[in-house]
């Protein structure tokens, strides 16, 4: 299948626009001056609309699936600190949906940054302890069971195979936008960094279909994360929508750069990344994923050097308040 | 005075021309209109809201529109280092600092308000800005200690409160926005809308646009101390800048006065919750929140007419919602 036909088959797949602007490609250039790097680019997708972040390109496909199976509310599962439970309970607030929200590891912490966000947007928020946590898919079924009793119809968005798809793909016009950006800058064979998640999967998913000369590196920033898992429903699913084999293969990245052990931490050196692009590039980096890509830049500055870097910031700047003590301003 | 304006209304071309100051632009996109409807809160009204929010989520509308002159003036006159007297103008804080960071301006921020804990502050710091807390009557000789201090390096200082652009830049802003307003008011057919705010350079600005375009357009000021000698003072002010001469008519602005009883703040958090968790939408507490608790006694005790087009402009800036830690 030609490009041309791919596009055609992408445009059909139902769509609500959420984001009215293509998210800018900032040049970081003094932070790459000052670490000696040729090229350091970030794209702005916290820029999107609402509080931002990937959830919002996330959403434009999530909604009309939602809306065609006549759902009536949102189910997700997060962590206390995750980006979906503010970005979609305003969206779907915004879309005549209800939005129940169960974050796990939260129980008696304090209402600041993404839970405070979620609270104001959400019909419900479920703070799990630990013992909940570690049994949520008990704690899921005894809540939709709940939810069904008082006329709620919800949708589980947590490891729905359906949205794991609706996400990679609405990350390929993502991806369409940053060709473009990079035919203007002139940027050839760009590195994109970005969090190992559906985001990253819809870029590599499009590089593949429109054979784009990009090389990838993945941050995984949590362990929970099934990367192979993911790759075989995308595989799957793209075969059904595009009659195309798509094969993934851990030979896609360059290099996985594993920081899961920090989930949720806030170290010294993300501290200063975070600083860094605060202070330097007018851009306020999530303290859970994107500030790490940046940490990572920073720590590998020898071998990437010479690289056209693209860091991919997908997430939205309300995360910060969950930090701004531990940041000893 | 250079220009004598007729009883006919200025072309946007013509608007355009009298404030050609000097401006960096930093607002791609236009924030939309959108319809609310619910009879609970506004029984049968429709409210259209602006949503300054979309400008930009860093930081807030109202002030980004300013700073695209502001920066376009310390821009013109080669300046670097910028002092800031903030008295309590958080909004302001946040949003010069980030695009100090942006612009590779340096930021010094002198406030006068002893809650320097704000979320807002904090961002500031993020940003790179360096926040001085001084007593008001201390601001000054620190301001100066400042410039002294700078310029035994050569340096030169920008201090923002004295320059005239300061008082300018807000209205220069809403009369330029009153062309991107003007056209969305004619797409959903409004035909005498009533602009609701408790940002003074957005009633102030868009009014000025409306005089001078001849548009029927009323506004209502929630403030909790101007009258209207202080807002004839400021438009006087604004026109002789503008080097423009213009018959106005006060009696379109409609002022409210804010009570600032502690109960009263009560009620804004319930609104501000109540707008968040039914509509996705979030108002900012420094200004919106107050504005739409008025907007809705209003509705409540039947004094707004039945065909009156609100027209509700939500300033933005969502930071202050992280220092009150007892919001929810």
């Amino acid at each position: 299948m030609n490009t041309e036909k791919i596009l055609k088959k992408y445009k059909t797949i139902p769509k609500y626009n959420l984001l009215n602007h293509i998210t800018p490609l900032q040049n970081l250039d003094k932070i790459a001056k000052q670490f000696d790097l040729q090229n350091l680019y970030v794209k702005r997708d916290d820029l999107t609309n609402f509080l931002g972040g990937e959830e919002v390109r996330f959403y434009e496909y999530i909604l009309p699936f939602i809306k065609s199976k006549n759902y009536n509310s949102i189910l997700n599962v997060n962590d206390y600190h995750s980006n979906d439970g503010i970005v979609a309970s305003m969206i779907s607030k915004k879309n005549d949906l209800d939005y129940f929200l169960i974050t796990k590891n939260a129980a008696h912490k304090h209402s600041s940054g993404n839970i405070l966000i979620s609270k104001l947007f959400s019909n419900e928020v479920h703070s799990l302890d630990e013992f909940w946590s570690s049994n949520i898919d008990d704690y899921i079924k005894r809540v939709i069971s709940d939810l069904k009793k008082n006329n709620f119809n919800p949708i589980l968005i947590h490891k729905n195979e359906e949205i794991i798809f609706l996400k990679s793909l609405a990350y390929i016009n993502a991806a369409m936008e940053l060709n473009a950006q990079f035919e203007t800058k002139k940027i050839k064979k760009p590195y994109i960094l970005c969090t190992l998640n559906e985001s990253f999967l819809g870029l590599l998913l499009a590089s593949k279909l429109f054979n784009y000369d990009w090389k990838f590196i993945g941050i995984q920033i949590e362990s929970n994360i099934n990367l192979e898992k993911m790759m075989e429903i995308i595989e799957t699913k793209s075969k059904e929508l595009f009659n195309i084999d798509i094969i993934f293969s851990s030979k896609d990245l360059e290099e996985k750069y594993d920081v899961s052990n920090d989930y949720g931490v806030l170290s010294e050196k993300n501290k200063q990344a975070i600083l860094l692009a605060s202070e330097k590039e007018n851009i306020l980096l999530n303290p859970l994923n994107d500030c790490k890509i940046l940490s990572y830049v920073i720590e590998n500055t020898k071998k990437l050097s010479d690289k056209n870097l693209i860091i991919i910031n997908t997430g939205t700047n309300v995360s910060i308040y969950n930090y701004l003590q531990n940041l000893n301003l | 005075m250079e220009r004598i304006i007729t009883k006919d209304p200025l072309s946007k071309e013509e608007i355009k021309k009298i404030i050609d100051y000097p401006k960096i632009k930093l607002i791609h996109t236009s924030t939309s209109i959108e319809i609310l409807e619910d009879k609970k809160m506004f029984s049968n009204l429709k409210i259209y809201f602006k949503d300054e929010n979309q400008v930009n989520y860093n930081t807030s509308g109202t002030e980004l529109r300013k700073l695209e002159y502001i920066l376009g003036d310390i821009n013109n006159k080669k300046y670097r280092d910028i002092i800031y007297l903030s008295k309590n103008n958080v909004n302001m804080s946040v949003t010069l600092s980030s695009l100090c960071s942006k612009h590779n301006l340096k930021i010094e921020i002198i406030e006068i308000s002893d809650d320097l804990d704000d979320s807002n502050y904090i961002i500031s710091k993020l940003y790179g800005a360096k926040i001085h807390k001084s007593p008001e009557e201390y601001a000054k000789k620190l301001i100066n200690k400042i410039i002294r201090d700078k310029q035994k390096d050569l340096i030169k200082t920008y201090v923002l409160n004295e320059q005239s652009i300061f008082n300018l830049a807000g209205i220069l802003a809403y009369i330029n926005y009153g062309i991107e307003i003007e056209e969305q008011i004619e797409k959903l057919g409004l035909k005498s809308p009533n602009f609701w705010s408790a940002e003074g350079d957005t009633i102030l600005g868009l009014y000025l646009y409306s005089q001078l375009r001849k548009l029927r357009w009323n506004f209502t000021y929630i403030s909790s101390s101007i009258q209207y000698k202080d807002i004839k003072i400021k438009i006087l002010s604004a026109l002789k800048h503008l080097k423009t001469d213009l018959d106005f008519d006060l009696s379109k602005i409609n002022i409210i006065k804010e009570n600032k009883a502690i109960l009263i703040k009560e009620k804004y958090k319930k609104i501000l919750i109540l707008f968040a968790n039914t509509k996705g939408l979030l108002l900012d507490m420094n200004s919106s929140v107050k504005s739409m608790f008025y907007l809705m006694e209003k509705i409540k005790n039947n004094q707004i007419k039945k065909n009156e087009e609100i027209v509700f402009i939500n300033s933005g800036n969502f930071i202050e919602i992280f220092s009150d830690k007892d919001i929810l």
